[in-house]
């Protein structure tokens, strides 16, 4: 059976706050302040993913050498025309023969590329993949896009031995919908503003199609289940609307809360459901069954895992998440307009 | 004509990796690699390829206020003796000017420095360890 051998994140140091955000563009505090992550100058998701994929192969335990596939999600790459899997493969040392990937178009990205090593490592084409995530979101000043958009990283290493977490199945649900997108050439991200049509007709269907359709496929029911790490966005800045799409399956609050990491990093796109899987492994304990639940542009996977007693044996290796939440410094408008490039640093 | 690729190819085993040169003869690590002679005991018996370790402790510094066009100001250059004894020059990042100090310990993390006809260049800087937990490498 195909799983997991080792999961890492990275979010970078800096935060901004959601209130100093509002303030600065003359919007009125919000009821609840949350953080989001923002990389410095000299980060980008190549850094950030090479982060990431050092932690999960440090938690996995197995030499860079014997990885043979690098399978890489984002939306931010710094290149239209150059693959950057290829640099991040170089600095952890991985062998010329190993097949290196690239995958993208959406916040989904990540779990695409999960979905397609998956497939890789079951049929013995590869006994070890490393799969990684990492973007860089950024959204036009003073709108509902900047106040979420988040940076991060978060790497899987797979294979079919010494398992950490059994992967039962996987399942997707696509849509043609435009809620979130991002032309070539322009910086920022775009969206619909419809925050209720996006959440309606774009959000819920997809993840109650994937994630209902997965506990079919594999035989079990929202009961089976003790937690969801479920992609989330900020309607009408309330990520906990989100949360509707998962109660329409069984799920609450309980299931979902140990995976949030919305209100401490913000919408890091491609690798949120690796970050909130890294954190929730490190409180599951042995025979938990989970599911991640990405969703980018009206498109949606769900995969299913179950912890073995593996994980518990491998935990002192897990590089926590608690330390990005602990280790941080928290900037102002004016210094993260100039981190994200919105105001000139110099010539 | 770029030369910012041939440039990037040659370095890539010391901007990536962090790769040095030990002298097969003294043991001491040359880095940057260059030539085929050890800076330290003038041996030509050759190097054998070393990855340097990631942890460190500031052995001197200056602060940079007046910088060419597309680096940060100020910057902090630094010389970095490793825990397995190589000296590196590196430049900080993630450090105000007034809390660098000699043997102050540092880790050497993978960031993007600088950009040449619009290739970007990455490699190790220096970061201030300042929680025990921090650093990892």
């Amino acid at each position: 059976m195909v799983g997991i051998v080792g999961v890492g994140a990275y979010v970078p140091t800096y935060r901004i706050k959601l209130s100093e955000i509002l303030k600065a563009n003359n919007f009125p505090p919000p009821l609840m302040d949350v953080e989001k992550a923002v990389p410095n100058s000299d980060e980008d998701v190549v850094t950030m993913a090479s982060e990431a994929s050092v932690n999960a192969l440090r938690h996995s335990g197995i030499a860079p050498e014997k990885i043979e596939a690098v399978y890489m999600g984002t939306t931010s790459s710094p290149y239209t025309d150059r693959m950057v899997a290829s640099t991040v493969a170089a600095h952890i040392g991985m062998p010329n023969s190993a097949n290196v990937m690239e995958f993208g178009g959406s916040a989904r990205a990540g779990t695409s590329a999960l979905l397609a090593c998956m497939d890789l490592i079951d049929s013995g084409r590869a006994k070890y993949g490393l799969v990684v995530a990492a973007d860089s979101l950024l959204g036009p000043p003073g709108t509902m896009l900047e106040f979420y958009s988040g940076a991060g990283a978060g790497a899987l290493v797979l294979a079919k031995e010494n398992l950490i977490a059994e992967i039962e199945g996987g399942n997707s649900s696509t849509s043609e919908f435009a809620d979130r997108w991002r032309r070539c050439g322009d910086p920022y991200m775009r969206d619909s503003g419809d925050d209720r049509f996006a959440r309606e007709y774009g959000y819920t269907k997809p993840i109650v199609d994937a994630a209902g359709g997965l506990m079919k496929k594999i035989g079990k029911t929202s009961k089976d289940f003790k937690f969801v790490i479920q992609q989330l966005l900020p309607f009408g800045l309330d990520p906990s609307k989100g949360i509707d799409a998962s109660r329409k399956l069984g799920f609450d609050m309980p299931h979902l809360m140990p995976g949030v990491t919305f209100n401490a990093f913000g919408e890091t796109g491609a690798p949120y459901v690796f970050i909130g899987l890294s954190q929730v492994i490190e409180q599951a304990k042995p025979n938990d069954r989970m599911m991640i639940v990405s969703y980018g542009g009206g498109c949606s996977d769900a995969i299913s895992l179950r912890l073995t007693p593996n994980a518990d044996a491998r935990k002192a290796a897990l590089y926590s998440v608690k330390n990005f939440h602990k280790s941080k410094e928290i900037l102002n408008y004016i210094q993260y307009c100039k981190l994200k490039g919105i105001i000139g640093v110099s010539a | 004509m770029s030369i910012a690729s041939p440039m990037l190819w040659r370095e890539i085993p010391q901007l990536y990796r962090l790769i040095g040169l030990k002298c097969k003869k003294c043991g001491y690590i040359n880095f940057p690699r260059m030539g085929s002679i050890c800076v330290r005991c003038g041996s030509s018996e050759g190097f054998v390829d070393h990855p340097i370790s990631r942890r460190g402790k500031v052995v001197t510094f200056t602060i940079e206020h007046v910088m060419p066009p597309g680096f940060e100001v100020p910057t902090i250059m630094t010389i970095v003796d490793t825990e397995d004894g190589a000296r590196l020059m590196v430049s900080m990042t993630q450090a105000k000017p007034e809390e660098v100090k000699i043997d102050m310990p540092v880790e050497l993390v993978f960031r993007k420095f600088g950009e040449a006809d619009g290739l970007l260049r990455y490699g190790f800087r220096a970061k201030p360890v300042k929680e025990a937990g921090e650093a990892k490498k």
